[in-house]
């Protein structure tokens, strides 16, 4: 199981990414029953089971001992009452995957071509494989595009570096522009 | 399973320290550009790819626009390399969503916009070889 805030790969039955300590979270089929209350829906209370709850009576049953849920499904925590909806764990932030266009395209304009075009395909591959889901696939394209933005970065200053070396040989004068 | 490992935004305490330092780097590069008039200085060599084939790549021109650009000619740089100085503000909004994305990660951009990105520096590359007169306002 990777770990959706920093990718780290994690054992599968690891609550924690164990780089970031992000909490991570298992996939629904994989392990069914869990407190997260990841089954779709108020599924707590089956049919025709009565609700304890009586009108009139205050929501919050706070002076309630442990023990005393009779109704209690798997997916209900200590203190909920039955019928309230089960704890949701809030929507998952955003996948963080840099996809690196900004420099991929930066390097091709000014550096090299050829790499430079590589990268922007790494990184386009970023989002594209993140709508599908593929969270590994898409840290992966994203490292590729950083190596190949540094490639192309790379190439630009040899080709300077080379320019100057094949000038001074020749015995030109630098000529420092206006 | 290394690759996976070794994502930068694994190493979060140093966003700040890299984001400074691309920053001082991009600087440099602008300094350099500034100082130096590719036309006629020797120390920027010409593109490999028009080197080789005599066609002109998609970044032909874009260090001599940039250079015409910090100096504050904008229609001689819109001559050498249109698409880039076009995409410049592109460019800067991307940059500086993709160094706060610690901060605020937002939803990632749906993947067909950075395909039509990617397609329209391609055409961009083939158009400004047409030799025919409104092409050639395209080519540096």
């Amino acid at each position: 199981m990777f770990c959706r805030r920093c990718g780290t790969q994690n054992e599968d039955n690891a609550k924690r990414c164990v780089r970031c300590g992000d909490p991570l979270i298992p996939a629904p089929e994989q392990q069914p029953g869990q407190p997260f209350g990841q089954q779709p829906g108020p599924l707590t209370q089956p049919p025709g089971q009565p609700l304890t709850q009586q009108p009139g009576q205050p929501s919050g049953q706070y002076n309630q001992q442990p023990g005393q849920y009779p109704n209690q499904q798997p997916g209900q925590y200590p203190g909920q009452y039955p019928g309230q909806r089960p704890y949701q764990r809030p929507a998952a932030p955003p996948p963080n995957v840099p996809n690196h266009l900004a420099e991929s395209i930066v390097v091709t304009l000014f550096c090299c071509l050829i790499t430079g075009i590589v990268a922007i395909i790494y990184s386009t591959q970023v989002n594209s494989k993140l709508q599908q889901g593929d969270y590994a696939g898409a840290v992966d394209s994203s490292n590729k595009a950083k190596t190949w933005s540094w490639v192309s970065f790379g190439l630009g200053l040899v080709g300077i570096v080379i320019r100057i070396i094949l000038m001074a040989a020749k015995g030109a004068v630098p000529r420092p522009g206006y | 399973m290394d690759s996976i490992v070794k994502t930068d935004t694994t190493h979060r305490k140093f966003v700040p320290i890299r984001s400074a330092l691309s920053a001082a780097g991009m600087l440099a590069a602008l300094i350099f550009l500034y100082v130096l008039n590719p036309n006629i200085s020797w120390y920027l060599p010409p593109c490999p790819f028009h080197a080789l084939t005599g066609f002109y790549c998609p970044g032909c021109g874009s260090t001599r626009a940039m250079h015409q650009l910090l100096h504050g000619h904008i229609l001689a740089a819109l001559d050498l390399n249109p698409l880039m100085v076009i995409s410049i503000p592109f460019l800067l909004y991307l940059y500086i969503r993709q160094a706060l994305r610690q901060m605020r990660p937002a939803q990632p951009v749906k993947a067909i916009w950075l395909w039509c990105v990617l397609a329209v520096i391609i055409i961009y590359g083939i158009l400004r070889n047409i030799p025919v007169y409104p092409f050639t306002l395209l080519a540096p």
